[in-house]
């Protein structure tokens, strides 16, 4: 290493005038190793991989990169470094037994145990805590009572450290049974400079909850800063919100799947709640799983709808004539390859079981496995290996598993 | 020191050892140390800069010829007429061809980007090292950064045992 040390100079030499004091002190320090100066090194140890076990073994080369590896203002910088989190796996619904199981999608040594995401459940025999999804971190779920099609409350819960935010109540005025159909999603609203998303439980957020009964489709946003619930919001509809499907978030508006095809669109800065019709040309608005909402290139809305075994990918754009519609972005070939030659015919169906917005990556379900499928490179992932399980809906789960 | 060659500013960068760099003003700004020399109005004369000896210096003006952007005639920018995607790519080929270099000029580097203040030059000296020992094991590791290993074994042991999940 004796090429690497640099002989100490004087850097108050005449040719250094004009030095800032502070960029002097800067440079006059530099006859230190990079992995020497704790400074440079941090620098090096935040492009450590964002893969949960990066840091672990990293801290085991010596004491002082454990000392850097696991302090809190370095982490902040680690998650700041690399922005988008990792995705660690997908919590899975089954909608049978009504379980939710977290199942990794990385390999070993960066698979996450599923007991190491234990999704709370209920003590009370009577209730159920219905896992709604995730994002920013953050899980919602809704606590299901057995004689009540209504929640009775609603909890934020953050996989990575177990905690959950208080028991939240139902907004109030919602009492009766002619509310049907709850959905529900939580938004981090810390607009701190520089806050990455993935350690949000500390920080402010958004709860919004979805529901409607014959007539119409309301929904209302609980705010943990004033810590009350918003107004509620309605808009004439007779369809059915779907249960099943998280909803996509753009902007500062959310957008629900109605079962059928049609969307929900919510701007939870306005306070509006609007329509979108389904594209032309949807022939299984019966199938629920048949249709998944996509956040596609430059924060557009897309869906995918598949039919037989192909799927078909709309965007919605505006024509020449400035009127916004939905437009046939590209039609996949039909995906019999998922399935072995000796399938009889009709055992051959796909659902669209889940979706990874930051990734545009949907998950489809099959009688032969599971798949991973991206979007835009097309390309197909058999993860039927990890997870198989037919009869559930899929959430994806990012974090910084630090 | 400011002169003028066909039109464009040039200021003296000196090492140590004595060497004397000519470059436009620009390229010497990709360093934002001495973006804000310039702007500070403290570089009316040639710029020493300490520690950095003339081999490294040589490289660090090679990466921030390379990466300043560039005019041409009309005094558009270059990204106007080359597609951002294919410069993008160019740049990504000629990084690569740039950093391979021995371990002792990579830590040089790393050591010249980080007081020179350039970000770009930083990441890629950075990422190269973490790549470089990403898959290595950890007697490789400390081999390769000379870094020694000063965890008494039951400690090394407690750490592995806390997150044993990591080193499966």
């Amino acid at each position: 290493m004796a090429q690497l040390l640099h002989e100490k100079r004087n850097p108050r030499s005449k040719l250094a005038e004009g030095i800032s004091d502070s960029i002097l002190s800067r440079l006059a320090s530099s006859s230190v190793l990079p992995l020497d100066d704790e400074d440079l090194l941090q620098e090096i140890l935040l492009r450590l991989p964002p893969q949960p076990s990066s840091l672990p073994r990293a801290s085991l080369v010596c004491p002082c990169w454990r000392n850097i590896l696991s302090n809190h203002k370095f982490l902040c910088r680690f998650r700041k470094h690399h922005q988008k989190p990792p995705l660690l796996g997908f919590f899975a619904r089954c909608l049978i037994s009504k379980a939710t199981v977290f199942t990794s999608v990385l390999d070993s040594p960066d698979c996450i145990h599923a007991g190491r995401f234990l999704v709370p459940h209920s003590h009370n025999p009577f209730k159920e805590l219905r896992f709604m999804g995730c994002r920013h971190g953050l899980a919602v779920l809704l606590e299901m009572s057995l004689h009540s099609p209504m929640p009775t409350g609603l909890i934020v819960w953050d996989p990575l450290n177990g905690q959950q935010h208080n028991h939240l109540t139902m907004p109030p005025g919602l009492n009766g049974d002619k509310w049907k159909c709850w959905n529900a999603t939580v938004l981090c609203t810390n607009v701190e400079d520089g806050h990455v998303h993935g350690d949000c439980f500390s920080s402010p957020f958004k709860l919004v909850l979805i529901f409607n009964r014959d007539t119409d489709a309301s929904t209302c946003v609980y705010e943990s800063i004033s810590g009350v619930w918003g107004d509620i919001v309605s808009v004439v509809t007779k369809k059915v919100i779907s249960a099943l499907r998280p909803s996509i978030l753009i902007g500062n508006v959310l957008y629900w799947l109605l079962v059928g095809g049609e969307v929900l669109v919510h701007d939870f800065e306005r306070q509006s709640l609007g329509l979108i019709e389904k594209p032309a040309d949807t022939h299984n608005g019966h199938v629920e799983l048949s249709y998944h909402l996509l956040r596609i290139e430059d924060n557009g809305l897309g869906m995918a709808i598949v039919s037989e075994l192909t799927i078909k990918l709309w965007e919605r754009k505006s024509n020449y004539d400035g009127v916004v519609g939905w437009v046939l972005l590209k039609k996949i070939a039909p995906l019999d390859g998922l399935f072995p030659q000796t399938m009889p015919s009709g055992h051959m169906w796909i659902f669209l079981v889940g979706y990874d917005e930051e990734a545009n990556v949907i998950v489809l379900s099959t009688m032969s496995g599971m798949f991973m499928l991206q979007l835009d490179s097309m390309q197909i992932r058999d993860f039927s290996m990890r997870i198989n399980l037919r009869h559930s809906v899929i959430y994806p789960y990012r974090n910084f598993y630090t | 020191m400011a002169t003028r060659e066909a039109g464009k500013k040039m200021i003296m960068l000196k090492s140590p050892d004595g060497m004397e760099f000519e470059v436009e003003e620009a390229v010497a700004m990709e360093s934002q140390t001495i973006r804000k020399m310039i702007e500070d109005d403290c570089a009316d004369t040639a710029i020493l800069i300490p520690n950095i000896n003339s081999k490294i210096l040589s490289r660090v003006i090679e990466y921030c010829n390379k990466h300043v952007p560039t005019t041409g005639a009309t005094g558009a920018a270059a990204s106007d007429t080359v597609a951002p995607a294919a410069l993008a790519e160019d740049l990504k080929i000629w990084d690569a061809e740039f950093i391979k270099v021995n371990r002792a000029t990579r830590f040089d580097l790393i050591q010249a980007a980080s007081y020179l203040n350039i970000k770009g030059l930083l990441d890629l000296t950075s990422q190269t090292t973490i790549d470089t020992i990403s898959d290595n094991s950890l007697e490789e590791i400390r081999s390769f950064l000379s870094t020694k290993n000063d965890y008494l074994p039951e400690e090394e042991q407690t750490i592995r045992r806390e997150n044993q999940w990591a080193f499966q």
